[in-house]
């Protein structure tokens, strides 16, 4: 059973907010809902500087599903969590429970009241069987067309991988192979060389991590 | 390069950490670069082509202090032209605005450029709600020291003047991104004109999400002498708090 994740390759990410847009594009989510964003740390230090994409990383043992008191987030067989809309109450638990603040709601009404919950879906819609409905209420489909998520598919720089857990750890696997050599086709590591060799264990650890499903 | 030439020992100690595994291009110590123009090389590379146009103001370029510069001992050093009475039949001033010390009052140099986000003057993709969401702001940025020593954080509003006149109110962004002696302004911003909100004026429906102060309000006059393109890169400004 493929098992969906996303990775964003701090290495490459370049902060261009490509992805941000993409998402906007396939959802159509409205002004100040932002299911994707680009965290960057340390701006503008020499050598320091880190940027790196962030959604709903559809956690395993999802915190967000734990403590919703209406159960409106599932899992999919993709390993997926998807959430319905009707359900949601606005309560906010889940953006407490997030490690990630993926889940946003919408200003609605008075006193600051929230609207229902928004969060990526991994551009694999929601719990409604018209399509057009799906559209509107919880943006692409693209899983059932066979297309993988459109923020990935648009990174510039390949930064941002989605799909299958397995081939995406492989991916990032190789990169950081390339990677570990000084001045390799790829390089774009500026550490010393038992420095690099560690960075490349974490690295491999991490894509080992991103293909376990429990 | 520098090792296989037999020229690794003439960097100095410090110099020699900053370039291991660098190049001209990436060594920021500028080490290697000196060493190779020591030797009597082009950094860059011997091989590389290099001009004379003779019918240029300079027939092979060279530095020309700007206009407006926070450096009064460069323009010393590397004076601009005399004023030109007919530059492509256009009088066209060089040493009589460089004269100005303009030092004291701005000494910050100014810059201008582009974000990612958005593209040209910034018309269409303020106009577009998923490129406008990404920048709502005309901002100024400004590195930590300067913010501290103008006591202005980040996100407070500020004026960013420049020496003919012209003043624009932005947000501030402290960032090290810029070094202690250098602003930077994108240039994609319009539709407000030294404080005053012009929305207005659009004509009805053509508005964009966001507007912002146009940096150019603060840049000043300069053109190159050869394609008479505007100076809108390098120019000084004075930054305060706005009340
Ligand atoms: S919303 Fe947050 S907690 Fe829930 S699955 Fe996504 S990342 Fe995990
Ligand atoms: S997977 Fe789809 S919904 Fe999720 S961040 Fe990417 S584009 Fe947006
Ligand atoms: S599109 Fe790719 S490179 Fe650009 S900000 Fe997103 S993850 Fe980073």
């Amino acid at each position: 059973m493929a098992r969906m994740k996303f990775l964003c390759d701090s290495e490459r990410c370049i902060e261009c907010n490509g992805c941000v847009t993409a998402c906007k594009n396939a959802n159509e989510t409205e002004w100040g809902i932002q299911r994707r964003r680009v965290v960057t740390l340390d701006d503008g230090e020499i050598g320091k500087e880190v940027s790196i994409s962030v959604a709903c990383m559809h956690c395993s043992d999802a915190p967000c599903m734990a403590v919703c008191p209406t159960d409106c987030f599932y899992p999919t067989e993709d390993g997926l969590i998807l959430h319905n809309k009707d359900a949601c109450i606005g309560c906010g638990y889940c953006l407490y429970a997030c490690p990630f603040g993926a889940p946003q709601f919408p200003k609605q009404g008075a006193f600051g009241a929230r609207g229902k919950m928004d969060k990526c879906t991994f551009c694999a819609g929601g719990p409604e069987s018209d399509p057009v409905i799906e559209q509107q209420k919880y943006g692409a489909n693209r899983l059932r067309e066979g297309k993988l998520p459109l923020c990935a598919e648009m990174c510039s720089t390949k930064a941002l991988l989605a799909g299958d857990a397995a081939q995406v750890a492989d991916i990032f696997r190789e990169r950081v192979v390339y990677r570990g050599h000084r001045n390799s086709a790829w390089s774009s590591v500026e550490h010393e060389a038992a420095e690099s060799e560690q960075l490349a264990q974490n690295a491999a650890d991490l894509a080992y991590d991103a293909t376990q499903s429990v | 390069m520098l090792k296989q030439l037999g020229w690794w020992d003439d960097l100095t100690e410090a110099e020699k950490v900053a370039a291991e595994g660098k190049d001209w291009k990436t060594d920021l110590s500028g080490g290697i670069q000196r060493v190779a123009i020591k030797h009597g090389c082009a950094p860059f590379g011997n091989g590389k082509a290099r001009t004379i146009v003779w019918t240029f103001p300079d027939a092979i370029p060279k530095h020309r202090e700007p206009l407006y510069t926070t450096r009064r001992d460069l323009v010393e050093k590397y004076p601009t032209w005399d004023d030109f009475e007919s530059l492509y039949r256009m009088p066209t001033l060089y040493k009589s605005i460089q004269e100005r010390d303009t030092s004291a009052e701005f000494p910050i140099i100014l810059t201008s450029g582009r974000l990612v986000e958005y593209e040209g003057g910034g018309d269409e993709t303020r106009s577009n709600p998923w490129l406008a969401e990404l920048q709502q702001h005309m901002f100024v940025e400004i590195n930590p020291f300067n913010a501290n020593t103008l006591r202005i954080a980040d996100g407070d509003d500020v004026w960013v003047y420049g020496p003919e006149g012209g003043r624009v109110r932005v947000k501030a962004l402290v960032t090290n991104r810029v070094d202690r002696d250098v602003a930077f302004m994108p240039f994609h911003f319009g539709g407000e004109f030294q404080g005053e909100d012009l929305r207005s004026r659009y004509p009805q429906g053509s508005d964009p999400y966001v507007l912002g102060e146009a940096v150019n309000t603060v840049t000043t006059y300069g053109y190159d002498p050869v394609t008479i393109m505007q100076e809108t890169k390098c120019t000084v400004c004075r930054i305060e708090k706005a009340a």
